[in-house]
């Protein structure tokens, strides 16, 4: 199943390399956006089959954004892409409903897993929050 | 705040684990190994007082991320900038901005995975949680991104710098880390020494 993806992500290279690598794996990215007005307006034109959500962003941070997605669409698939690896953090992250946080640098293998368990997930109406995290 | 001989040991083991995840980050990043040439600590009340800074110094690539009371830079010199972003930049990436905006794009990048593996390393003794801003890209001289990262960031008492220097002999290239903490992060760091 290809995804349609929101990427939230401040900075341009490593936009420029996520939307390469969701292309070579088949998948494609829908709209962009790095702060919390610009995902959920972007989300509520594109509903996107996954957003993928950086934490260190110029306005809000990651863990607000997938916060408020959540709380606006409880059904919106998140997983955080970041260089923060904190346990705290990623036990945080999936509490507020991601499916996973993968560190950066992307790791094609790990996202590629990632993906596919995502796109399998589609195929489940109980949503994200019985599944943290998907790999 | 004073720290004794014993809490700089146990800081600066606490630095060399975020290090050996940096180092092993940026090799994954440049496509080469990376060694840790050294890491010293010390203790001064603004940061152009630090003896590091003193030394000649060449134009830099750098770029920070901050949280209260903490402030982390990497830089890089231009050359090794250029060698350590290759990879990134190879494939394309970022064509529709310049050269300089897209070397300085993968340079805040590479920042932001290599500072935030030793802030990692730091928030967990620490027990807490934290989130650097998203990095800021910045050239010129290490002293001069100093002072401006610096900004109000630590209004009074003493910082606490910590330097790492990085290089990978394969692609001639560097990497120094800086790190400045103030009183209370520090506290918070020798809660838990045992960690």
């Amino acid at each position: 199943m290809a995804l349609r993806i929101l990427v939230v992500e401040d900075n341009l290279i490593t936009r420029e390399m996520l939307k390469d690598i969701f292309d070579i794996l088949g998948h494609q990215v829908v709209a962009e956006a790095d702060d919390m007005s610009g995902t959920l307006s972007a989300y509520q034109q594109h509903k996107p089959d996954l957003v993928t959500v950086d934490l260190s962003l110029p306005k809000e941070d990651g863990l607000a954004i997938l916060r408020a997605l959540r709380q606006a669409h409880a059904d919106a698939k998140v997983v955080v892409i970041s260089g923060n690896s904190q346990q705290r953090i990623r036990d945080e992250a999936l509490q507020a409903g991601a499916l996973d946080l993968l560190g950066k640098p992307i790791e094609l293998d790990v996202l590629k897993r990632c993906l596919e368990a995502v796109a399998a997930h589609g195929n489940n109406p109980s949503g994200p929050e019985d599944h943290p995290p998907v790999r | 705040m004073e720290i004794t001989p014993q809490d700089q040991k146990t800081i600066l083991r606490f630095v060399e684990r975020g290090v050996a995840a940096s180092s092993s980050k940026l090799a994954a990043i440049s496509r080469t190994v990376w060694d840790i040439r050294g890491i010293s600590l010390e203790a001064c009340a603004r940061p152009e007082d630090c003896a590091q800074l003193k030394e000649p110094s060449e134009s830099y690539l750098g770029a920070y991320c901050q949280a209260p009371g903490k402030l982390f830079l990497a830089f890089f010199s231009e050359l090794s900038a250029a060698r350590i972003t290759l990879p990134l930049l190879s494939g394309g990436a970022g064509g529709r901005l310049s050269t300089p905006q897209r070397r300085e794009a993968a340079v805040a990048e590479v920042a932001n995975i290599v500072i935030n593996a030793v802030a990692d390393a730091l928030a967990e003794p620490g027990g807490v949680a934290v989130i650097l801003s998203a990095p800021k890209c910045v050239r010129g001289q290490r002293a001069d991104i100093i002072k401006a990262a610096f900004g109000n960031l630590f209004p009074c008492g003493r910082i606490f710098s910590v330097f790492i220097h990085m290089a990978s002999q394969e692609i001639a290239a560097d990497c120094t880390l800086l790190m400045m903490l103030d009183d209370v992060n520090v506290s918070f760091l020798l809660q838990n020494p045992d960690a």
